[in-house]
């Protein structure tokens, strides 16, 4: 029911009639007045912005930021066919994680505004309040995938969300393995989380954050200098709809093509890798090495060429440009 | 050829962009494969004599031994770094004498920032951990010995 009622107040957006009356939402729905005014309250708890007029109506305040049940309709063939908002949340792969084990839709979406444990590699804290990014995770049952190639789905969601930012004009540097940088601060990552026994993936979760309307001073001190936001790139607020709607559509695309066996993405990353052709350090196995890195493998391991000439291939661990 | 020349063949092949190497002198004959260049084809959850694994022939150094009946070797399903812990601050996910049930996470394998929780296919007793945490662990490397309950 709360889903309609954004999903009609949506509409009125879009065909620009700018308040839905209680009555008209009553005689819709086919429910009272106050049963309208009931849920208008519960999806204001979710964290939706609804101005009330009296004798107008409702109308959503910034409609183009919802990221309610009822505003999303990626019109996508898998990822975001079933879709889960959430005003706050652990973390949205954490809790992907969860309703994998409990057999959820293939391609489910879950999106949260705010995540309180929002997470990064080994469990360091990605920093997530709410209203201001985009965190979600989709949950793939991949056919056929074995382990050992999971990996690059890591690649394949940066160029998907790199595609969708450069739609909105925002050309976005990808840091190997999975930071999206600008101007060398951060704006977004990509953290994959995989569980299966045996050789085949049974499950895959995957968690995109990008920094939408994140101000310098919404920000803890020590984050301010590495981590920037499309508003800050932009210097407007963005609504987070069209974006979240363009990431799920060019994600669904390259995971599609990607199940059908192309590999035609890991040429595009090459392209994008920001980090190709820089001077890295990077730790493995206790030693610190210095070099250039200078390619993707089709299994999506850089090869750096090491100070003394020789080419080594790094598969895990961060690297940082000199 | 000896012991040295050997480790310099591994070493050799272990930079260069070759999965196999094979080398062949009057009646001696040396091939070297790549463990990482293989995708698997199955993680043995039960105990067999299969000593064609793609480990260098010549290696042998600290090869585990054989498990015995009723032991099951967990082993690294891809390339990665080895995490016996959830997070650098956190408890282990099982020590050794641990008891673990079927599907029971042991440990994360992590490649290019794709986390592996790899989960125990057997319900039994942790008998030895045989990879250091953060260290980086290659394809069928062996990481668990699990005695079946």
């Amino acid at each position: 029911m709360q889903a309609e009622i954004v999903a009609r107040l949506i509409r009125a957006h879009e065909q620009s009639q700018k308040y839905v009356s209680g009555s008209e939402l009553a005689r819709e729905l086919d429910v009272t007045r106050s049963a309208v005014w009931k849920h208008i309250e519960a999806i204001r708890q979710d964290g939706v912005k609804i101005a009330a007029v009296s004798r107008l109506g409702y109308r959503l305040s910034e409609p183009d930021d919802v990221l309610h049940a009822g505003a999303v309709d990626p019109s996508t063939a898998l990822i975001g066919t079933t879709y889960h908002y959430l005003k706050e949340i652990d973390s949205t792969n954490l809790e992907g994680r969860r309703r994998a084990k409990e057999g959820c839709p293939n391609g489910l979406v879950i999106l949260a505004d705010k995540q309180i444990q929002g997470r990064a590699r080994m469990g360091r804290q990605w920093f997530s309040p709410a209203g201001t990014g985009i965190y979600f995770s989709t949950v793939l049952f991949p056919e056929n995938l074995p382990t050992a190639r999971a990996a690059l789905l890591v690649p394949l969601t940066a160029v998907a969300v790199h595609s969708a930012l450069a739609d909105m004009g925002v050309q976005a540097d990808l840091k190997w393995p999975n930071d999206l940088l600008y101007d060398g601060r951060k704006l977004g990552g990509i953290l994959l989380e995989i569980s299966g026994e045996a050789d085949q993936v049974r499950s895959a979760v995957l968690g995109v954050g990008i920094n939408v309307n994140l101000m310098g001073q919404d920000l803890p001190e020590e984050l301010r200098d590495v981590v920037i936001s499309l508003m800050e790139i932009k210097n407007q607020r963005m609504g987070r709809r069209q974006l979240l709607h363009s990431m799920l559509a060019s994600l669904d695309t390259f995971y599609a093509d990607f199940q059908a066996g192309s590999r035609d993405f890991i040429e595009e990353y090459r392209r994008l890798c920001w980090t190709l052709g820089r001077s890295i350090r990077f730790e493995q196995e206790g030693k610190i090495y210095e070099g250039t890195a200078e390619t993707i493998e089709d299994d999506g391991g850089l090869s750096v060429r090491l100070q003394c000439g020789k080419m080594m291939t790094i598969r895990s661990g961060d690297v940082h440009c000199l | 050829m000896n012991l040295d020349d050997i480790q310099i063949l591994i070493k050799a092949l272990e930079e260069s962009s070759l999965v196999e190497l094979v080398w062949e002198v009057d009646d001696a004959k040396l091939i070297l494969k790549k463990a990482a260049a293989y995708t698997p084809i199955s993680v043995p959850t039960a105990v067999t004599g299969d000593v064609e694994k793609s480990q260098p022939e010549a290696a042998v150094s600290d090869a585990p031994t054989e498990p015995a009946a009723g032991q099951v070797v967990i082993e690294a399903p891809m390339v990665g770094t080895f995490y016996r812990a959830p997070a650098p601050d956190a408890e282990p996910y099982v020590r050794v004498g641990d008891i673990v049930e079927v599907g029971q996470p042991l440990c994360i394998i992590e490649a290019m920032k794709l986390m592996n929780e790899i989960e125990s296919e057997v319900r039994g007793k942790v008998l030895e951990i045989l990879a250091d945490n953060a260290q980086p662990v290659e394809y069928s490397q062996p990481l668990f010995v699990i005695e079946q309950i």
